[in-house]
């Protein structure tokens, strides 16, 4: 309880130790929005250069020909008042002309709407255009906000204050509402970690603070791939496809602290035995403090002794090395193909779960900024042979000398990686889940708006994938 | 001698817009768009169905600490793209990747929320408003 009572009571003694005292307004922004940012208010008043008392800008009302009931000014963020110093601010009028009356009260507001008329003036034809130098001293105590306001009846004269100076320790929070600062017991910050316990996904853990899901929380996304590069297949994009979500959990500095990748194997629609790794283009692999659940049954991957593939510059996953070690064989007619027959029998997907462990040092840390998937298949046990989305750098293990033969069209001097001479790709990403084609159904034919996406170059039916009426075949597609 | 220049310079004008770009441009807008293999992309055409975006976000002077979970998500709450605790007084700069096909997010830090455009893939979020006329 004492702990507890201490984390509250230095948090909230951080935030009045940094708090600016004295609290002043200028006009000098130019623009009342940029003050209200901070919790100023300004009802009926606006920052005008016209009939300024000091600099290019002051607060200048409406007409107050209103009354009483709609008085105009400025009120003052929610401030902490010690007894001590003093309120200041400059105050005219613009041409006293048929005024029945104008008067000026500097009103202090209590959080519970209280309110204290702390001071009063009288503006005469006499005195009205002259600038008022107001000064009173602070003889209270407590969280109040003040209220400069004009009132007034008959003519259209306006009031114009401004260099406010008030000695008071700021105390508004602008992104609770401008409320008063007020610590929450039910809200402390258990773990210290300096995020309060409402805000923090993880109360009670120092090292963690929040999370994030790439693609997307709700969801998963979808990578479908051909798999004889370099070589064009028949764009069934089917011989391994797999769905993936990716959870990121953060510290309380933003800095990444570790990843739980969650991959579903859902069906391999070809004759060869395939992997599947991802590069973090972004992270080098001494970034990498752990990674555990690789799925690894042959010795085409060696790991290095913090789990990323040995001899990467960048960190390399593997997700697992042969899918066809890992997911039983769906079809009694050709080996190594499963889920791509309608007719054949259903596999589940197999789920593999990699968690990585992040460094959090300075000279290593990792920030969400840094993260670039780059999801590729090993094909055929080759691990040369690296399949990548198009226009996605192929990692150090790559055998380049396979760069530039039979279809491949791929140039690495101007940035052109797994295209065809046409452009065409040897795999696809998906943000969201979709099915997949039957085995040598071409993507086409089950998806009717793919083929104007890609000549319109992205320009139409970027939502092709979508389950929109005439967008799907479903005859072509394997549903379940 | 001038002219000759001149002529010059206008036959190798017209003969690249003939044979060179569009040669590329109607060789593609003129395809028959029945099978992936048989036609040809732009090379530009990055067959992604994510754009990479960056969030700038511009810090306002602060006259006390004041930090929050800022967070990036779709309109609807359903999907988050970035959630992180920053102070409302830092720049910001994030770049991640959403999906294409939205072109609208909602940004919120506490109490402040907004509906902000994704434009030309940047998500530019200000903490100004226009202010309230306030209770008097």
């Amino acid at each position: 309880m004492k702990k507890i009572f201490t984390l509250v009571f230095l948090s909230f003694a951080t935030q009045a130790i940094f708090a600016q005292r004295p609290v002043t307004l200028d006009c000098e922004s130019g623009n009342r929005n940029n003050d209200a940012a901070v919790c100023w208010e300004f009802p009926g008043t606006i920052h005008s250069s016209i009939s300024a008392i000091s600099g290019k800008y002051s607060s200048r009302t409406g007409p107050l020909s209103d009354g009483i009931y709609f008085p105009d000014g400025v009120k003052s963020p929610w401030m902490k008042f010690d007894g001590t110093g003093s309120i200041k601010w400059k105050m005219k009028l613009e041409k006293w002309t048929d005024v029945k009356y104008r008067e000026f009260a500097l009103i202090k507001v209590a959080p519970d709407d209280t309110t204290d008329t702390i001071f009063r003036y009288d503006f005469t034809s006499a005195n009205a255009e002259n600038i008022y130098n107001g000064n009173i001293k602070i003889n209270f105590s407590g969280i109040y906000k003040l209220k400069f306001f004009f009132i007034g009846e008959g003519g259209t004269t306006r009031g114009i204050l401004d260099d406010i100076i008030i000695d008071g320790t700021y105390w508004s929070s602008p992104s609770n509402s401008c409320n008063p600062i007020a610590p929450d017991p039910q809200n402390g910050d258990d773990d210290g970690d300096g995020v309060p316990n409402n805000k923090d996904a993880y109360p009670k853990d120092p090292t963690l603070a929040f999370e994030c899901y790439y693609p997307a929380n709700i969801g998963n996304g979808t990578l479908m791939f051909e798999d004889l590069w370099p070589k064009k297949g028949d764009y069934d994009l089917n011989d391994l496809v797999a769905e993936y979500k990716i959870r990121f959990r953060y510290n309380s500095k933003n800095i990444l602290v570790d990843a739980e990748m969650e991959i579903a194997l859902k069906a391999l629609g070809a004759g060869n035995s395939n992997g599947l790794m991802y590069q973090f283009d972004k992270i080098k692999s001494d970034q990498i403090e752990s990674v555990t659940g690789s799925k690894i049954t042959g010795n085409i991957v060696t790991l290095a002794p913090n789990g990323v593939e040995s001899g990467q510059k960048y960190a390399n996953i593997l997700i697992f090395d042969n899918g066809n070690a890992i997911m039983p064989n769906g079809d009694n007619a050709r080996s190594n193909v499963t889920n791509v027959e309608p007719n054949s029998p259903y596999i589940i997907p197999q789920k593999v779960i990699v968690d990585i462990v992040f460094k959090t040092d300075a000279a290593h840390a990792v920030h969400y900024t840094d993260l670039n998937f780059n999801p590729y298949l090993i094909a055929n046990q080759k691990r040369g042979v690296e399949i990548h989305l198009p226009g996605f750098v192929p990692s150090d293990k790559a055998d380049k000398s396979i760069f530039g033969t039979y279809d491949d069209d791929t140039h690495v001097s101007t940035k052109k990686y797994y295209q065809t001479r046409d452009n065409l790709p040897w795999a696809i990403d998906i943000n969201t889940e979709i099915p997949y084609l039957q085995e040598q159904k071409e993507i086409t034919t089950g998806y009717s708006k793919f083929l104007q996406w890609a000549l319109s170059n992205g320009k139409q039916f970027n939502d092709w994938y979508l389950n929109k009426p005439g967008y799907r075949n479903n005859g072509n597609l394997y549903i379940r | 001698m001038l002219i000759l220049k001149r002529n010059f310079l206008l036959v190798s004008l017209a003969i690249i817009s003939l044979f060179g770009c569009k040669k590329n441009d109607s060789a593609i807008k003129d395809q028959d768009p029945t099978s992936l293999n048989k036609i040809k992309v732009s090379s530009s055409f990055d067959w992604t169905t994510y754009q990479k975006v960056k969030f700038n976000v511009k810090g306002i002077p602060l006259l006390a600490a004041e930090k929050n979970i800022l967070s990036v998500t779709s309109l609807d709450d359903k999907e988050v793209f970035l959630t992180g605790y920053y102070s409302m007084g830092e720049n910001i700069s994030e770049e991640f990747k959403i999906p294409k096909i939205v072109d609208q997010v909602k940004v919120t830090f506490g109490s402040i929320s907004k509906t902000v455009l994704v434009v030309d893939q940047n998500i530019d979020f200000s903490y100004i408003s226009d202010a309230p006329q306030g209770n008097n």
